[in-house]
């Protein structure tokens, strides 16, 4: 596996480098001009989304095909994706948490960088890994293209169905409104419930993942 | 001799093309030629050899093992057309990648393929011509000392002179008698000069692709023959000597599958040997009528 996840970081390098160094440089101006956080804390979603362009150039250059003559296994290509988004998002929470302490250090007072930065940081990193162990075992068996639309579709159609039950006609979801409601108010009220939740299911949604990506590469054909 | 690859009753089905069933081997000490129309089945057959395919019916063996196998695939060196690393990644970092991958991997051996073809250590590969990823792709085929090598049209649309090169790296290889290669091409005369074995894997009216033969080269170029004669000296031949023919106005030209008893049966005619590209093109035309 550390020859594909090499390869994987080689390919990610020469090709996104000055893209990756854009984005952190621009985010970093914009957060704390704007005093917009979230925006930082977008990162480590944002750089999980190179582990996708790693499969994609895969796609293009033909790995499926040339990466099965090597002894090295499917098996260790797919893991390689794996460890490279989690190193990826890690990298984007770290670039969070160290715009948060400019940030603080900058303009004293404007914002809180524990829960603007550390725990919002850490929520988008959780909610990142769930997002891509939907992603990335589809964009190994349909392609990259396909996983990222069809994500897109599915993420439309749950904000669609939360309007339909926020602003359903005539209280028709009234009472889903209101469970929804105390549960979101129950969460906050406990912060590390959330946390231990949104872990527990990211890193098993991960693990799984993890496990049916390296499955499904076993079984495709080149 | 020992065969690095054998495949019996290989057979792979799709809804609209059947490949098979087929036998291929590759002896020790040889280079075998696969050869065919476009479409035939010849990158198919490279990958159910290599298990990049699961076949649907019969057997393969790759020096010894099942296909897909990592010892096996550890002793193998592969040059596929379209398949290799990403366009952005220079030969240093591929060189960097696959000694990770290969525990025989030569770092200066690859160097010096790298070197010997001009090639640019830190450059990125979509800078370089085909001929240039095509020596690229063979020095990382051949820098972890393959007992088998496996190219696929490893030498199509380069300008003779890189052609010349590579075949001559292909003789060097094959010295070692303990070696060999499977090269799948289009360019026949390639094989012509190079070639011990050529198999012709033939896609037929049905459009499905079957292995006519495996042959040792020198044979089949001696014992096929092109006869050119008139009509009358054509209906003198016995049927089983003529693969195909082409009637002209006044003459005929066929395929004859034994040169020599067609100069037996009609000593004035003209009756050259065959060249492999001779061969597919009759026997293509034969299907097509």
């Amino acid at each position: 596996m550390s020859a594909m996840l090499l390869k994987d970081w080689y390919c990610f390098w020469t090709a996104y480098r000055k893209n990756v160094v854009t984005v952190v440089i621009l985010y970093g101006f914009l957060t704390v001009s704007s005093d917009m956080a979230f925006l930082a804390c977008m990162l480590p979603y944002l750089m999980s989304y190179y582990g996708l362009s790693c499969i994609a150039m895969d796609d293009q250059s033909g790995w499926n095909v040339y990466g099965r003559t090597l002894p090295t296994g499917v098996e260790g290509n797919a893991s390689a994706k794996y460890v490279f988004i989690l190193l990826s998002s890690l990298f984007g929470l770290v670039c969070c948490w160290g715009m948060g302490g400019i940030h603080t250090l900058l303009r004293p007072g404007a914002v809180d960088w524990v829960t603007d930065y550390f725990v919002a940081g850490l929520v988008c990193l959780l909610t990142a890994l769930l997002m891509m162990s939907v992603i990335v075992p589809a964009a190994l068996k349909y392609g990259v293209e396909k996983a990222r639309n069809g994500m897109l579709w599915v993420s439309g159609a749950v904000i669609g169905a939360l309007a339909l039950v926020r602003f359903g006609v005539g209280g028709v979801f009234a009472p889903l409104t209101d469970a929804l409601h105390g549960g979101f108010v129950w969460l906050n009220d406990h912060p590390a419930m959330l946390f231990a939740a949104l872990g527990v299911a990211a890193a098993a949604a991960y693990a799984v993942s993890w496990r049916a990506g390296c499955r499904i590469c076993r079984e495709k054909e080149g | 001799m020992e065969n690095l690859v054998e495949a019996r009753g290989l057979c792979k089905n799709w809804p609209r093309f059947t490949l098979g069933p087929m036998d291929l081997t590759v002896p020790a000490g040889s280079i075998v030629g696969l050869v065919g129309e476009n479409g035939a089945g010849k990158t198919t057959t490279l990958k159910l050899l290599l298990g990049i395919l699961r076949a649907d019916g019969g057997s393969v063996r790759l020096l010894g093992s099942e296909p897909g196998d990592r010892e096996a695939l550890a002793q193998v060196g592969v040059v596929f057309e379209d398949a290799f690393f990403h366009q952005s990644l220079c030969p240093e970092q591929i060189g960097g990648v696959l000694a990770k991958v290969y525990r025989t991997w030569d770092a200066p051996l690859y160097k010096e393929y790298c070197e010997r073809f001009g090639l640019p250590g830190r450059q990125p590969i979509r800078e370089f011509s085909r001929g240039m990823r095509m020596k690229l792709s063979l020095s990382a085929a051949l820098a972890h000392h393959p007992r088998l090598l496996i190219l696929d049209e490893a030498t199509s649309g380069l300008d003779p002179v890189v052609r010349g090169e590579m075949l001559d790296l292909f003789l060097e290889f094959i010295q070692d008698e303990s070696r060999g290669i499977l090269m799948s091409t289009h360019i026949t005369g390639d094989l012509e000069k190079v070639a011990d074995e050529v198999a012709y894997l033939h896609r037929d009216g049905q459009g499905n692709g079957r292995m006519l033969f495996q042959r040792n080269k020198d044979e089949l170029l001696e014992q096929y023959g092109l006869l050119r004669c008139s009509h009358e000296d054509v209906q003198r031949l016995p049927g089983e000597l003529l693969v195909h023919l082409r009637q002209g106005a006044y003459s005929c030209e066929a395929l004859v599958s034994d040169r020599a008893a067609v100069i037996r049966c009609l000593p004035n005619a003209v009756c050259d040997p065959a060249s492999i590209e001779d061969i597919m093109r009759f026997y293509a035309g034969r299907d097509a009528e």
